[in-house]
């Protein structure tokens, strides 16, 4: 009995399985790659407005209006983030470290609105959300990110900053003190309004009646207009969580 | 425990596809080195003055819509009349069955023999006739199969080719496939004929199908009548001979085209009976099972019972995963509403291109080569539909008859009987 060809399609096999695996891990470094060129762009606008902002005196409020790449960016790389979160699972310490990164961004990015709407008076409406990926610590957190997905798609002049309450992150940390999250999760806050738990669309409305006025307002913009340009307005939406 | 299932889940794919690759190298080394004979061959074989003689077996039990094509097929082998005869063994049918053999027995005398008993199964009718055949070969051919008018002289010059050789198999191919699980067995025929011929090039068949398998009366002899084999009288009588020493050959040239079951139901009824016939007799020849017994002992059989587990959990791992991607999708879309993000569709970043996907497509190429090979060794005609409903429906109808023949071996009932299945005409 001859032995040749079990072992030459041991080695085929064997072949095939590291060509497979060897794929799967140059795709996930090319998204790595790509998420690292994302962030790094980020941290340029944000930079780039900062200093625009410092430079208030020689900038107009309506340029700084104009001039907003930050929301796609900060969508794009959520969405990227939550892939690759997926495919290479939460505890991979490259996913942790572009977490990180892209928190700290957030935390930026939520400062500089908060600065532009306080001194200029417009600005997205920020929204922050915290949950958890932790197993069984946070069984609501899955709904609640697509509720909130579904709430920055209807009502685009909303922002969504999503954040890991358990990312090893101190400026994260400071963020959670100052606004006193603590679980139970998910945790939604707005202006000092701070809700745990679930909480349906409805419900978020109800919670916080800004949203109300702007999606009233956003449907009767719609139903004066025509169709198309009602559904067009929506598809800017920023979605902001990894979760999402 | 999700790390371990995903282990695991690998594991079983790599033992799918080292078998694959295995039988392909088996099977593409082989031709190389037994390039098969050409027909002129065969025909030279039967001029000689030593023409064998074979007896032609059609046991049938309730085929008054098959037999009369199944008896005019035999009659038309291209093989001296006079060197051969057709028993129909009439197994107690209650429809017209016999009448119709009759008929034909009546307008060719010298040829077509009928013999007239009462229901006791299919290996009864195929002993039965053993007992007044006179040829020195024997052709079991069901009563819903037609070969090829060139099959014969291919399966008797093979077997006068190798005297070692208890018996030879054909390739067989579906007859007229009309719905779309039939369409998906020519595809499974076609690659079990590529199977099959890498499984002689080890000397490790272990079925001689019923549809037109061709036996040295010797070895029948020498291993003795067909038994009742859990309604798997040919899977039986193939191990029992290479329990005892004998070859079993395939002839691809010798080609028959047979029924198939047409709807879920009955292929599952024949599928759970072929299963569970495997299962029983492999266990009631469980002395195969070694290394003394080649290949067959030391690979094939144990990795067709491997097979059985390892499908199921393959399949299984896999609908969990799709069960779970189906539940977060409806969740989403509960709670999020419906939206589709044409930017992710179109953004390569976004693409499936990991390690599980890529085998899998591997594994699916696999099988796509071994069904080429299979459909140009059978001259088999596959539709686009055998081929898409090959590929992706069978990997889910396979755990179906396999969890069905596993609780049956369980709970020790035997399936249905030989004859229920094949309801084409």
């Amino acid at each position: 009995m001859t032995l040749r060809p079990y072992i030459a399609a041991f080695f085929i096999t064997s072949a095939i399985f590291l060509a497979a695996f060897g794929v799967s891990y140059l795709f996930n470094t090319k998204r790595l790659e790509e998420l690292r060129t994302i962030e790094e762009r980020l941290a340029l606008d944000i930079l780039s407005l900062e200093t625009q902002f410092d430079l208030f005196e020689a900038v107009s409020c309506s340029q700084l209006k104009e001039n907003n790449p930050i929301t796609a960016e900060l969508s794009e790389l959520g969405a990227k983030l939550a892939f690759t979160e997926g495919e290479l699972g939460a505890d991979d310490p490259r996913v942790v470290q572009l977490k990180k990164t892209y928190t700290l961004l957030s935390i930026k990015d939520l400062i500089l609105l908060r600065r532009v709407k306080e001194r200029c008076g417009f600005g997205p409406m920020p929204i922050l959300y915290f949950y958890s990926n932790k197993p069984n610590a946070c069984t609501d957190c899955e709904r609640q990110g697509y509720v909130l997905t579904r709430l920055a798609r209807e009502i685009p002049e909303v922002r969504i900053y999503s954040f890991d309450y358990d990312l090893p992150l101190p400026a994260l940390n400071t963020l959670e003190a100052i606004a006193e999250v603590e679980p139970p999760l998910p945790v939604v806050q707005h202006e000092g309004v701070t809700l745990r738990g679930f909480h349906n669309f409805e419900e978020l409305l109800d919670a916080i009646p800004p949203l109300r006025a702007l999606r009233d307002a956003k449907q009767e913009t719609a139903a004066s207009s025509s169709p198309a340009a009602a559904s067009s307005s929506s598809e800017s939406a920023a979605k902001g969580s990894p979760r999402e | 425990m999700e790390e371990i299932a995903q282990g695991i889940a690998y594991g079983v794919l790599f033992w799918v596809v080292y078998s694959g690759v295995l039988f392909l190298i088996v099977l593409l080394e082989g031709e190389k080195e037994a390039p098969p004979p050409p027909l002129r061959a065969a025909r030279r074989a039967q001029r000689g003055s030593l023409t064998p003689f074979v007896s032609i077996i059609i046991p049938a039990y309730n085929e008054e819509r098959t037999v009369a094509a199944t008896i005019a097929s035999a009659l038309a082998l291209k093989y001296p009349p006079r060197r051969r005869e057709i028993i129909v063994v009439d197994d107690g049918s209650t429809d017209n069955t016999a009448r119709i053999a009759r008929r034909w027995a009546d307008e060719h005398p010298s040829e077509v023999f009928l013999i007239r008993k009462k229901n006791g199964g299919k290996y009864t009718a195929l002993n039965e006739a053993l007992k007044w055949a006179r040829g020195s070969y024997i052709v079991t051919l069901d009563a819903d199969s037609q070969p090829d008018p060139e099959a014969l002289m291919h399966l008797v010059a093979a077997m006068e080719a190798c005297p070692q050789a208890g018996a030879a198999t054909p390739a067989m191919v579906v007859r007229s496939p009309r719905t779309l699980l039939q369409h998906m067995q020519s595809a499974e025929y076609a690659v079990s004929t590529a199977l099959r011929r890498a499984y002689a090039f080890l000397d490790a068949q272990y079925v001689t199908p019923g549809p037109f398998s061709i036996f040295r009366r010797s070895a029948l002899k020498d291993v003795g009548m067909y038994r009742h084999a859990h309604n798997t009288e040919d899977l039986e009588m193939a191990l029992r001979l290479q329990l005892h020493g004998w070859r079993i050959l395939n002839v691809p040239q010798a080609r028959v085209s047979t029924a198939t079951p047409p709807t879920l139901s009955s292929l599952l009824r024949q599928r759970v009976r072929w299963s569970y016939g495997f299962l029983r007799n492999v266990l009631d020849y469980r002395d195969l099972l070694s290394p003394r017994y080649g290949h067959l002992g030391a690979f094939v059989l144990p990795n067709m019972l491997v097979g059985f587990f390892g499908v199921v959990y393959a399949v299984g791992f896999f609908v969990w995963n799709l069960s779970r991607f189906v539940l977060e999708t409806a969740i989403q879309w509960f709670y999020a509403g419906w939206h589709f993000d044409a930017s992710h569709f179109f953004d390569w970043f976004f693409l499936p291109l990991n390690a599980s996907w890529s085998i899998a497509l591997l594994s699916l190429l696999l099988a796509l080569v071994l069904l080429e090979r299979g459909k140009a060794l059978s001259r088999a005609d596959i539709t686009p539909w055998g081929y898409v409903s090959y590929l992706i429906l069978y990997g889910f109808l396979a755990p179906l008859w396999i969890v069905r023949t596993l609780w049956r071996a369980a709970v020790v009932r035997a399936p249905t009987s030989w004859q229920s299945e094949r309801q084409t005409p």
